[in-house]
């Protein structure tokens, strides 16, 4: 009923329901494929300036708040804004690399937070391919140990893993490992350049037939891909709205805010919609035309694909996000 | 009669109204769940009030109905948050 009812009716009724906070671009990983801009510049938004955001976002009835990055934890004041945002009633999820989550630490998130998720990404079954891609040694020994800690304290982890030439070969095994140690895992994909248009990430996306793969591994393990950055982590299981028109939730389910307070529809569609240090999140939604056209282009997409089968970098899946960063809807990659 | 009167949710049990109805989080299972109009304003209202008796004293200020309806309704109700663990 959730996706029959629910994300319906917030798009229809221009609801907002969830917000992406990308705190820092900092991190203590180096990821590859990571595609932000490191480069980016700006004036980042102050403590008092996100818990206006918060009072506003608690009164306009939104529900999930993300904290992502960079690494949100390195964010000088990731658990004052956390606190924050837990008094204000949201489910709150952490999208981390999993790589500081670990004692006081750990604790702090579940005493101060207590987290609806810790999302980590994952990147291969073994150490020796995890490492390569966050390119840290260690990292994955890291993650692991830490995962169990979460465990023990009451916190819920889960895993995301984005299919990538380094990993193919470990698709299964990444399912059998997140099984092993009983945290959910979900594939994203597929990797796309990063937002300042550097296209190397694409050097190693997987091949067309790992997707295939993972396309059967999603049927034994009850886990499809999803084709943005981030899906939605729980869901009542229930049946699909038959008459839903949308591709995607751009522009209702989760937009985004970067460190320095610029609004964007969702993660990957980009087009400005206003900045925080100029106007509050009430005004930028109701007056921006970014959130409506994202809407359109996500019902537009959704008819587009009635017609032929989603494909994209390789992949059996569309962003359109993606596709306006120039990586797509053809089937020639 | 429900001998505890004093009421308050799971701290991991959250919900946002998207009228009529509402969205209910259960950090635990983890799900989500909707809920309706009247049980959006009973949780509101336990949020808000936290205790039964004012529950059920806003609801008869708000809803034209006898005051034996309205508390069986809210009892209904609160035995069904405890059967589902989520009230504290």
């Amino acid at each position: 009923m959730y996706h029959s009812v629910i994300r319906r009716r917030i798009r229809e009724q221009g609801l907002l329901h969830g917000i992406m906070l990308e705190l820092t671009y900092a991190c203590n990983l180096d990821c590859f494929f990571c595609y932000n801009d490191r480069e980016a510049q700006g004036e980042p938004l102050n403590p008092e300036q996100y818990r206006q955001l918060f009072d506003d976002l608690a009164a306009m009835n939104v529900m999930f708040v993300t904290f992502t990055g960079g690494e949100p934890l390195l964010y000088p004041h990731f658990f004052e804004l956390g606190r924050a945002a837990r008094e204000r009633g949201f489910a709150i999820r952490i999208k981390t690399n999993g790589h500081a989550v670990r004692g006081a630490t750990a604790q702090r998130l579940k005493e101060e937070i207590n987290p609806l998720l810790v999302e980590m990404s994952l990147h291969g079954a073994t150490s020796q391919t995890h490492d390569r891609q966050t390119r840290v040694a260690g990292s994955f020994n890291r993650l692991l140990r830490n995962i169990r800690e979460m465990q023990d304290l009451g916190l819920r982890p889960g895993l995301v893993s984005t299919p990538t030439a380094w990993n193919e070969q470990e698709l299964e095994a990444m399912y059998e490992l997140a099984r092993s140690i009983g945290v959910p895992l979900r594939f994203q994909g597929p990797v796309g350049p990063r937002d300042n248009g550097d296209q190397s990430p694409l050097e190693i996306q997987p091949s067309p037939a790992s997707w295939e793969r993972l396309l059967e591994l999603g049927e034994r393990y009850r886990q499809a891909p999803h084709a943005t950055a981030f899906g939605p982590p729980v869901e009542e299981t229930g049946q699909e709205d038959k008459g839903e028109t949308a591709w995607c939730g751009a522009g209702s389910e989760e937009i985004l805010v970067d460190p320095f307070g610029n609004v964007f529809p969702c993660l990957h569609l980009r087009w400005s919609a206003g900045n925080l240090h100029d106007l509050g999140i009430r005004e930028i939604w109701e007056r921006s035309k970014a959130f409506p056209a994202a809407r359109e282009l996500s019902e537009e997409t959704a008819g587009q694909m009635r017609e032929k089968k989603p494909r994209q970098l390789g992949a059996p899946l569309y962003c359109p996000g993606l596709a306006l960063k120039g990586c797509g809807g053809c089937n020639s990659c | 009669m429900h001998k505890q009167d004093t009421l308050r949710l799971h701290p991991d049990i959250l919900f946002r109204a998207v009228p009529p109805e509402g969205v209910l989080v259960d950090q635990r299972i983890p799900s989500v769940m909707v809920i309706n109009e009247s049980g959006l304003r009973m949780m509101e209202l336990i949020r808000d009030k936290g205790s039964r008796q004012a529950v059920i004293d806003a609801l008869m200020e708000e809803y034209d109905a006898p005051a034996e309806v309205i508390r069986a309704d809210v009892d209904a109700f609160l035995d069904d948050l405890r059967n589902r663990d989520m009230l504290s």
